[in-house]
């Protein structure tokens, strides 16, 4: 549609006047002044029309494919199609013909010089072929369709055969891999898809080529067997084995062990042919630990099955010459691991190792249908002449200068020259294939050309960027964009969520919805949080996630924490039980710090301080509807009903701030209660109350206590040493390494955050107060574990005695919550020389008392009410009168306790 | 094929002994059926420990360091609730005194319920003397408490990486004074899975066959004792070992003669052929029901981690020292045994748990009982040694007529070698002549009178073709003796 050439320049000049006045801009923005400024840079018209200062800044041209290695990835007869007629061979691409000026006797000879010029660039067309499973591709078709690739990649018939014509697998695979190495426009964002996802896909997308010409699958040989790889608990080859599903398939080049086995529970199946040299007997020779099976033409040939150590078996028969189909399987329970086969027959009569050319396999293959293209020197000479003249180099090489070329201040503001719909027989521009308005609003753009002269406003950015990103093709934003009715239905999710289990989120507001930091993230690094949607966010570069979030912040008012309710451990208890199985129950959509939810998996709660804004949540908690019409998301203060009337005060604003408070704790949130967790699984998580781990704990000992409380707080206590070595935040323990199979790995911290308690024995006996801390400790300085009492909430209290000072420690931890971190205070209870029976009273080494040691770090400093070290560690004393030691090795807090019974607690808050 | 041949043959065997033989032959099944105890799925029930209290109660230990309790164990519906956690891979329970005593890797702890709650509120360590170096195989088995008070634990050795270092003690079997003081008493063992006292009060202690122990054993415990396996035995130098420093331990050679070489050298009361008498000796119990659970009242009955399978064993004490036999007895259970008791009913409890290694069955852990049915089996009762052969007893009357033909036996002896590498086949076998077959007049016991005897050989008889009076084969024809020593007297009647 054309627009109004003098109401564009209006628009765009009142646009510019109202960011300049610092007012807010019209959201509502022309889209054909967008059009014409996103077009003059996607068409990269100041590649060839030069510009300076802030209108080149402004409208800089978008980078061209990189064309570096165009040899190894395009095809002769793509290249030649494709610089002939762009648009015939490539509908919609925005590569202008350059050649439509070339004289038409001319123009065949030019093509052909280009076309030896770019296959020449880094290497032949590589024309291998490649084995693939069928099923890969049918994967490959699912993935495109659901994760998003299609909203952009609308299908126009015949491309994936214009596809498999123009390229191969390599380029294919490369591009969906890292397409910012080839396309530095940034427009074609990586999905951060795993190996075995982009081979798919590029199988689907070249899946022509794994025909021949009459449509008929193409299949050849490969050198090895079929490899299959599983993970389980296998007892023998049995039928368990067999209707496994593979891990991983693919080919190997030897009977053996699969690479990258696992140690114990796994089992393989080798499948092919295998080439007999000579008819006679052959005998197999079927070496493993632990059983396996070998069939040669589908007659079992060894049983050498069930568990075992290495041991062989044999099977002779009677083989014609020729290829036989061989089958191989083997599983592994625990323990060692092994498996051989050797042969020996006629004229071979030494066991001996398979070679890998006498095992072959069938397998689909896909063939570029590339012929090998012969460079002409001449002509390659005569083509980089060409790229360069035609201005190729302008896009497709960055920081090459065009030749020739008016700048843009003396460009008419006409439709003449590129833009000419109509051009005379001797124009020598390149044919730009634009549609009217597109063009029109470019001739309107030239003749406004100075309103471009300052940096477009944050709306027009937001806009071009979010056109240009194609995030429009997913989100929708203030009416505009989203799921359009052709790609609609092909969004796919959580039938039971409708539309919201689908379809990505509308972007309206996002800005005033998400942290700066969180955007930045989801757009930059990625942070899926909807677990129940296929589509996947794609991965933008750092500079244009850190802009896209700028902008969302500037247009939509930034990060406000001013609304952060106010944190007490009365809020997060009461949060905690809000979110709970005894309060609104969120737990039964709502995963929980990687907790499965009780139902269909809603957005994980423990995101919500990390991704949302305080103002927002407690608007969106008041009314979900308001912020996300349509949501499934109960109001659950709804005006004038008190659920829990007796949860704090009753009201909706104290409980909606009190489930922020416990939320924002994040992963270092207590779980709520009612939250099932699965006692089997190797995750130990405590919910109701704390639960101790016995383990081998790296750098500690062979003998460690953890306990891991349901404040999300754990400690590592080394029995061996008798003193409390570590502390930790988030999750507790993953104890895989203490509880499958032969297990006996060293343990470490699960969660966040861990801290170290000092080294060595927290009290020691010293000749002065301020002597250096003994070098020798724990068990070696004769402090020994005496026991674990678990006291009225089931904390345990540990104890150890020395008992050359007569002393006996009981020390517990009591978690506390904390926004700023972690947070806990460590109880001890020292007695110390006390008579107890027949030991005198006033005799012994006790005598003098003991010293504490709390903290040690290079400083040490003192603030209001205790202390604080260089590493920022919080220490408050009470029940002793702490001191600064200064030493050679930096400070250390200490306090001297004198004999008797004494109670101290340290709050450690880190 | 083989459908035709079933079609002919049926008929023709019920043409000749209608009255018998169209019943199947009976099985171990016949006379002890194996009942599982049903625990939640969400519990890992790989059993290290029990503790049979009274009132249907059960204590049991896991591998993953929990304390289960159950109540109504013996019913169809058994309750479960966590007794204690944190204890790092218990492997054996023993009550005294109001405690429950539990040794883990690093310590002998005791346990109580203070409150009343049914769940364990202290944990006294008892004794942590020894310390382990961070290798998976150093288990710490026990404790079994002596007419002295001591508590007696076996100390695994490592197999493979120390990452804390290497420490004394590995491979020894210690006893914990009652005042918690660690005194190491024997030397030599490799992976002493089960340790027990008979009911007469000695220590027996059955190991896994491995490097420096050819083959399963249970071997009688003495303080003193070297039992095969040098890793540990630097440890004897030190003071507060009570076991002499072994002497250097000669690599390869037959066990008889390694005995004559090294005198502290304690030979097993039995050894169990590999893969005849299972792969993995474990847990043990005597059967002390009185008959409740059939015709073995006094016997000891041993656990097998990678059968799956309940063997017995008879001892008697030949010139000063125990040996016997051991009698296949009960296979088929849902995996690896580790531990066997008897639960208040005489049913015996077994548990199970086949992690880090493989066995028969297809579950990975869990508790069965086994329970007589009140059918006894045909089985030989007891092997004992005479000096000039053996005397079998049966548990039933037997046919005297097959009793007393002499080729309706076959006996053969082997040993083994000493040596580092992973067990040791069966070597210098030979046949034993069976010279005469004497039977009792009851048909309850038959005195073989044997040329080539061996001390030191085990001696495998097989005796298929003998029946009992009603026409039954024993269940188990075969029976393996350790014999050490040859009596001296003649106790035969």
């Amino acid at each position: 549609m054309a627009v109004h050439p003098f109401s564009l320049t209006l628009l765009v000049l009142f646009l510019l006047v109202g960011s300049l006045d610092g007012q807010a801009p019209d959201a509502h923005i022309d889209r054909s002044v967008l059009a014409a400024e996103r077009a003059v840079r996607e068409h990269a018209c100041l590649a060839c029309h030069r510009a300076e200062g802030a209108i080149a800044e402004r409208l800089a041209p978008v980078p061209a494919p990189n064309l570096h290695t165009a040899g190894p990835r395009y095809t002769a007869a793509h290249l030649s199609g494709f610089l002939a007629d762009p648009w015939k061979t490539k509908p919609g691409t925005r590569m202008p013909n350059v050649l439509a000026g070339v004289p038409a006797e001319e123009r065949a000879d030019s093509v052909e010089a280009l076309v030896h010029f770019l296959a020449s660039r880094g290497g032949k067309f590589d024309r291998s072929a490649i084995g693939a499973d069928p099923r890969e591709a049918e994967l490959g078709r699912r993935l495109f369709d659901e994760i998003g690739c299609r909203a952009c990649h609308h299908s126009v018939p015949g491309w994936r055969t214009r596809l498999a014509a123009k390229t191969n697998y390599r380029h294919v695979s490369d591009v969906i891999h890292n397409p910012a190495e080839l396309f530095p426009s940034g427009f074609m964002p990586s999905l951060r898809l795993s190996e075995k996802e982009v081979r798919a896909i590029a199988l689907y997308l070249l899946e022509d080529q794994s025909r021949d010409a009459d449509g008929n699958p193409l299949v050849r040989m490969v050198t090895g067997l079929r490899e299959r790889y599983y993970e389980g608990v296998f007892s023998n080859c049995g039928p368990d084995l067999e209707r496994a599903t593979p891990v991983r398939d693919g080919v190997a080049t030897k009977i053996g062990l699969p690479v990258g086995h696992r140690e114990e529970y796994f089992g393989v199946a080798l499948d092919g042919e295998i080439d007999i040299p000579k008819q006679g007997i052959w005998t197999f020779t079927l070496t493993s630990d632990d059983g396996s099976r070998l069939w040669i033409d589908e007659a079992p040939v060894i049983e050498h099955d069930g568990m075992h150590s290495p041991s062989s078996a044999s099977g002779t028969l009677e083989l014609d010459a020729g290829w036989h189909s061989i089958r191989v399987t083997m599983f592994e329970y625990g323990g060692g691991e092994e498996l051989s086969l050797l042969w020996s027959g006629p004229d071979q009569p030494n066991p001996a190792e398979i070679p890998v050319k006498a095992l072959r396999v069938r397998s689909a293959a896909y063939q570029p249908s590339a012929t090998d293209q012969k460079i002409d020197r001449t002509l390659r000479s005569q083509g980089q002449r060409l790229y360069l003249s035609l201005g190729c180099a302008a896009c497709h090489d960055r920081g090459v200068s065009a030749e020739r070329a008016p700048t843009l201040a003396a460009l008419p503001a006409e439709a003449v020259g590129c833009l000419d719909p109509d051009p005379p027989a001797d124009s020598r521009a390149p044919r730009f294939p634009l549609d009217p308005s597109t063009r029109d609003g470019i001739v309107a753009l030239l003749r406004s050309r100075d309103a471009f002269r300052v940096p477009a406003d944050d709306a027009t950015r937001l806009a071009i960027s979010l056109d240009s990103l194609g995030c429009k093709s997913c989100h929708a934003r203030e009416g505009f964009g989203g799921p359009t009715a052709d790609t609609y239905p092909r969004f796919t999710g959580t039938a039971e969520l409708g539309d919201e289990g689908r379809l990505p989120p509308d972007l309206t507001g996002v800005g005033a919805k998400l942290r700066r930091d969180w955007i930045e993230k989801v757009i930059g690094v990625g942070a899926p949080v909807r677990p129940y949607m296929n589509t996947r966010m794609p991965e933008y570069s750092p500079e244009i996630a850190s802009d896209l979030a700028e902008l969302f912040h500037r247009e939509d008012g930034g990060d406000d924490d001013g609304g952060i309710p106010a944190f007490t451990d009365a809020a997060v208890e009461a949060g905690r039980l809000l979110s709970g199985g005894d309060g609104f129950r969120c737990i039964d959509c709502h995963d929980f710090a990687g907790h499965p939810s009780l139902g269909e998996p809603a957005i994980d709660l423990a995101t919500t301080g990390g991704r949302l804004q305080p103002k927002w949540y407690l608007e969106y908690m008041l009314d979900p509807q308001s912020k996300r019409p349509g949501t499934r998301m109960p109001s659950f203060w709804a005006e004038g009903i008190e659920l829990f009337p007796d949860v704090l005060d009753g009201t909706a604003a104290s409980q909606i701030a009190a489930t922020w408070s416990y939320l924002a704790l994040g992963d270092a949130a207590p779980l709520p209660a009612g939250l099932v967790v699965d006692r089997s699984a190797y995750d130990i998580i405590p919910v109701e109350e704390p639960i101790l781990f016995g383990a081998f704990f790296e750098g500690l000992s062979g003998r460690v206590i953890c306990c891991g409380y349901p404040e999300r707080i754990s400690i590592a206590y080394d029995a061996e040493n008798a003193h409390l070595a570590k502390a930790w935040r988030g999750d507790f323990i993953n104890a895989r390494g203490t509880w499958e199979g032969r297990a006996g790995r060293l343990e470490t911290p699960e969660g966040s955050n861990p801290f170290d308690f000092p080294p060595g024995d927290a009290v020691a006996v010293l000749a002065h107060p301020d002597d250096a801390w003994p070098k020798i400790s724990g068990r070696e300085a004769g402090w020994r574990h005496r026991g674990v009492r678990k006291d009225a909430d089931r904390r345990p209290v540990f104890r150890r005695a020395h008992a050359a000072s007569d002393t006996i420690v009981e020390e517990w931890i009591t978690p506390r919550f904390s926004t700023a971190g972690a947070s806990i205070v460590r109880n001890m209870v020292i007695v110390q020389g006390v008579p107890r029976g027949d030991a005198p009273a006033d005799g012994g080494v006790g005598k003098r008392g003991v010293e504490l040691r709390i903290a040690t770090s290079k400083q040490i400093f003192t603030d209001e009410n205790g202390f604080r070290t260089q590493e920022g560690l919080h220490l408050i004393i009470r029940g002793a009168e702490a001191r600064i030691v200064e030493g050679s090795d930096g400070a250390e807090l200490r306090a001297s306790i004198p004999p008797g019974t004494h109670a101290i607690e340290v709050e450690v808050v880190w | 094929m083989v459908n035709v041949g079933l079609a002919v043959v049926l008929p023709l065997l019920f043409q000749v002994a209608p009255g018998v033989d169209d019943a199947p032959l009976p099985t171990e099944a016949t006379y002890y059926r194996i009942v599982d105890l049903v625990a939640p799925e969400d519990i890992v029930l790989e059993v290290g420990g029990f503790h049979v209290a009274e009132g249907g109660v059960i204590l049991v230990a896991t591998r993953r360091g929990d304390i289960w309790r159950i109540e109504d164990a013996y019913g169809d519906a058994p309750v479960f609730s966590l007794w204690a956690d944190g204890l790092q891979e218990p492997l054996g329970l023993e009550a005294y005194d109001g405690w429950i005593y539990v040794v883990t890797r690093g310590e002998l702890v005791r346990l109580r319920d203070e409150d009343g709650d049914h769940r364990a509120d202290r944990y006294e360590t008892v004794c942590d003397d020894w310390v382990i170096s961070g290798n998976y195989h150093e288990y710490a088995f026990g404790p079994r408490r002596d007419s002295d008070g001591n508590f007696w634990v076996t100390l695994n050795k490592p197999f493979g990486d120390e990452p804390f270092g290497k420490v004394d003690w590995r491979g020894w079997a210690v006893r914990i004074t009652p005042e918690g003081k660690m005194e190491p008493a024997c030397s030599g063992l490799r992976s002493p899975c089960g340790v027990e006292i008979a009911p007469w009060g000695d220590v027996f202690y059955t190991d896994n066959q491995g490097e420096w122990c050819p083959t399963n054993k249970l071997a009688h415990l003495e303080v003193g004792d070297f039992h095969g396996h040098p890793h540990g035995i630097e440890s004897c130098k030190r003071p507060e070992s009570l076991a002499p420093f072994p002497g250097e331990i000669p690599d390869g050679m037959l066990i008889p003669e390694v005995a004559k070489l090294i005198p502290s050298l304690k030979l097993p009361a039995v050894w169990f052929p590999y893969d005849k008498m299972g792969k993995s000796a474990s847990g043990m119990a005597w059967d002390q029901t009185g008959a409740r659970f059939g015709p073995f009242y006094g016997q000891c009955f041993v656990g097998d981690q990678h059968d799956a399978s309940v063997m017995r064993v008879h001892l008697e004490k030949v010139g000063g020292a125990w040996q016997g036999a051991c009698f296949p007895f009960r296979e088929g259970f849902g995996c690896g045994i580790t531990r066997v008791e008897w639960g208040e009913d005489a049913s015996l409890l077994v548990g199970m748990t086949n992690r880090g290694w493989g066995s028969l069955g297809n579950r990975s852990y869990g508790i069965q009982r086994l329970v007589w049915t009140g059918e006894t089996p045909t089985e030989i009762q007891t092997m004992t040694a005479l000096p000039g052969g053996f005397r079998l007893t049966f548990t039933r009357p037997m046919n005297i007529e097959t009793l007393a033909f002499p080729q309706n036996y076959t006996l053969e002896s082997y040993t083994f070698r000493l040596h580092e590498q992973y067990g040791s086949p069966e070597f210098d076998r030979a046949q034993v002549m069976i010279a005469a077959a004497r039977p009792a007049d009851d048909g309850l016991s038959v005195d073989l009178s044997c040329i080539g005897l061996r001390e030191g050989y085990v001696h495998e008889l097989r005796a298929e073709r003998i029946r009992s009076a009603d026409g039954l084969p024993l269940l188990h024809p075969d029976a393996y003796y350790t014999l050490n020593a040859r009596p001296t007297d003649d106790s035969a009647r």
